[in-house]
């Protein structure tokens, strides 16, 4: 069933970065008024030692949201690595809100109640996406590195499902059991000091030749280039997407989300999106590959 | 490698592939040419402008040792005694296919080996592998 | 007792490793279903047939690894590779994919499943998923646990530790790394390749020599200093104003010296890495680690392990996030 196209959602996905509590309610309140953005994930899902400091702050923007008309769903962690942590989804589902799973431990704690299945799991088939449904899975954010073509084929085979691409921003890669920003300050994990705070967007890296190409985000590593989904509502919906995900960046959002819009309700052709949201980001290139099965840094026309 | 179908198996995607094996300081190379129905070597002089997709150097010590299966490439190449200039894709599929076979790479040299060159491979057999890298 | 896994990327290897001593080996089909889909390597169905032949004559066991996510209308492919499995009668599959171990589960009840590293479960929960849905006996911890943290996870779960000893040495959590597919279009966790041998060229400029991945200069290092595996995390690059390795340098992981501590924390099996390494690499880690293995279970003692070093990447090895402070 292709979904009617200009129904095509925008929602938010969780905020990578360590964030000031102040400059998370800042950034949800304009979410909250200004952003035609109907599904917010939020939560701590790259370094549960973050949790502590920002859990309040969260949680008075998660009501303000709600307050706000918005969908919300509490995101859970990529990789729990002690009690506390492991803890941290179970409570989540325990509230009885919405819930996205990122690590297969969330599994045992669902009891057949719905839930989003979150771009971290290892979802690459049409079988694997079968069984999750099964299990209570009602929507599922699909890997980035999955091309288009394996997105359709499992979006068709369980037409039900809402099937949520990653539309913008910096590409999640690869998550470590070691923390990088505490390595280059030449600290640890456990002694880092939380100096993942000093990089709002995560810190970028060049290769020998000058290139810029990653960037790395305490335990997490970005692409340096920002993934930018150009497709617009009519392929979307034909290919069985029903969201486009939107990754937070210590940039106007609101503005970002806004160009997604006017593109997806066809006010803007393709071109005119591109440039517009290139426009107010110089100089930081954008990426497409992975869409089209080809390296994920390479920007292909679509 | 007509007589040996396992290798062809393994190398059909590297048909025509140029592996230049280049002994360090010697005054020759040998230039491999992978084809399923008559492969070669080809021994030129180091100079030679000839054309290859991966050019292998290193010393013939450590050469010979990889040739009789004795050490596996990589361990060469992470010491740095092993250099490789160009696409690696067809080397290391070389290098899996003699493996696999049970080959070393002595069966690959059809020529009976010249007295001379004997001796010399008599020699570098007795070099103690773990002094060369100490 | 500990169980010594030797990886064996071809038939050659697979003798080399039974008879060096290893317990077990584990192999991949030559095609995408396994993450070491490398140029000339790995085994047909009919040379499977005759490694798993050769083993049980020797008293060992064959793992066949079908550790990549099967690619979406196209999972036929991991689904034979499991048929092959059961008809050549290995002795335990190694799955990440939860499709595949569905199939596997349900079509073969009696089949042996254990599960890749490329599940990337580390939580007692997690391993408690795949355990009470798809029966699994046996998880490849990530490499992200310190051996207390081992230890307190046995407890917890009713399932075999196999941890990884020695060999090539994941920085990133595997199955969720796509960097390889950022860089080159080419993903461990689809088609089996990290970094591939088709991306990789290297030259040598002056006196430093360079690798590049897909154009992408990612080492240039003086001639003479010890060098690794051409892949991204091991890969040098600018921050700032100061370059280095900024994910890993070029190591590999050995565990030789932590021997007592792994059986200690009461991890069942010793996985060496390397089914793209030859046959004289699998031999000597395997016979290396028998010998270390059966001296701290007799309790003679541990040796020199030299030998080991020169086969690192780099001519350097870790024991990785055994110990905390890798982190």
């Amino acid at each position: 069933m292709a979904i009617e196209a200009s129904k095509i959602e925008l929602s938010l996905g969780p905020v990578y970065f360590n964030w000031s509590p102040q400059k998370l309610e800042d950034f949800y309140d304009r979410i909250a008024n200004e952003a035609p953005i109907a599904r917010v994930h939020i939560g701590e899902i790259v370094c549960g030692k973050r949790s502590p400091l920002n859990a309040g702050a969260l949680a008075r923007s998660a009501e303000r949201l709600r307050q706000a008309g918005k969908t919300v769903v509490w995101s859970g962690l990529i990789a729990p690595v002690n009690k506390r942590e492991r803890g941290m989804i179970r409570d989540l589902i325990a509230t009885g809100d919405e819930i996205e799973v990122n690590e297969m431990g969330g599994m045992i704690h669902l009891k057949g109640q719905p839930f989003t299945a979150g771009p971290f799991l290892n979802l690459y088939n049409e079988n694997a996406l079968a069984l999750m449904a099964r299990l209570g899975c009602t929507r599922w954010c699909a890997r980035v590195e999955l091309p288009l073509n394996s997105i359709r084929t499992m979006a068709r085979a369980l037409p039900t499902l809402g099937t949520e691409l990653f539309g913008f921003g910096r590409l999640p890669l690869a998550h470590s059991g070691r923390c990088y920003h505490a390595r280059q300050h030449g600290l640890t994990k456990d002694s880092c000091q939380y100096v993942c705070d000093r990089d709002p967007d995560g810190a970028s890296i060049e290769t020998l030749d000058g290139e810029p190409l990653l960037a790395y985000n305490g335990v997490q590593t970005l692409s340096h280039s920002l993934q930018v989904c150009s497709m617009n509502a009519k392929a979307l919906s034909e290919a069985g997407v029903c969201a486009l995900r939107l990754s937070p960046h210590d940039i106007d959002m609101v503005a970002v989300a806004e160009a997604f819009r006017d593109h997806l309700d066809g006010k803007l052709d393709s071109e005119a999106f591109v440039s517009r949201l290139v426009g107010n980001l110089p100089g930081w290139p954008i990426s497409n590959g992975y869409l089209s099965g080809r390296a994920g840094r390479e920007w292909v026309a679509i | 490698m007509r007589s040996n179908p396992d290798l062809v198996e393994r190398l059909k995607d590297f048909e025509g592939a140029r592996i230049m094996i280049a002994p360090r300081s010697w005054p020759l190379v040998f230039l491999i040419t992978l084809r399923i129905r008559c492969g070669s070597i080809e021994v030129l002089s180091a100079e030679t402008a000839a054309s290859a997709d991966v050019r292998v150097e290193a010393p013939i010590s450590v050469l010979w040792t990889i040739f009789e299966g004795l050490e596996d490439g990589d361990t060469a190449f992470f010491s740095s005694d092993l250099t490789i200039e160009g696409e690696v894709a067809s080397l290391l599929a070389l290098r899996n296919a003699i493996d696999a076979a049970g080959l070393n790479w002595t069966a690959l040299v059809p020529v009976p080996v010249p007295r001379t060159f004997a001796r010399l491979i008599d020699r570098l057999r007795a070099e103690p592998r773990q002094a060369r890298h100490a | 007792m500990l169980e010594l896994v030797s990886p064996a990327g071809t038939p050659a290897s697979l003798k080399a490793a039974v008879q060096a001593g290893a317990d077990t080996v584990y192999c991949g089909l030559r095609d995408e279903t396994n993450a070491r889909n490398f140029p000339g390597l790995n085994f047909s169905a009919t040379e499977l047939a005759e490694g798993v032949d050769f083993a049980h004559r020797h008293g060992s066991r064959v793992l066949l690894a079908i550790n990549t996510f099967a690619r979406a209308g196209a999972g036929i492919a991991w689904r034979s590779a499991v048929d092959i499995a059961a008809q050549y009668g290995a002795d335990a599959i190694v799955v990440a994919d939860i499709a595949v171990l569905d199939y596997a589960a349900q079509t073969y009840p009696e089949m042996r499943l254990h599960l890749s590293v490329q599940a990337a479960a580390g939580t007692p929960e997690a391993i408690e998923f795949y355990a009470s849905r798809f029966g699994v006996r046996r998880v490849v911890l990530p490499r992200t646990l310190s051996i207390p943290e081992i230890r307190t996870l046995k407890n917890e779960v009713a399932v075999e530790i196999e941890v990884f000893a020695f060999g090539g040495l994941c920085v990133m959590i595997e199955g969720k790394c796509d960097l390889s597919s950022f860089v080159t279009g080419r993903s461990p966790n689809l088609s089996g390749v990290c970094s591939p041998a088709e991306c990789v060229t290297y030259s040598k400029d002056g006196n430093e020599r360079s690798a590049r991945l897909s154009g992408l200069t990612i080492q240039r290092e003086q001639t003479g200093k010890p060098v690794g595996y051409p892949t991204i995390c091991k890969g040098k690059f600018r921050d700032g104003n100061s370059v280095g390795h900024v994910f890993e340098d070029p190591v590999s992981l050995n565990t030789v010296e932590l021997l007592p501590d792994l059986i200690d924390a009461g991890v069942t099996a010793l996985k060496i890495e390397g089914r793209q390494r030859g046959k004289a690499y699998v031999e000597q880690v395997t016979r290396e680690f028998r010998t270390a293995i059966d001296a701290v279970t007799s309790g003679t003692g541990t040796c020199d392990h030299a030998g080991l070093k020169s086969l690192a990447e780099g001519h350097r090895s870790t024991t990785g996030a055994f110990r905390k402070s890798w982190r």
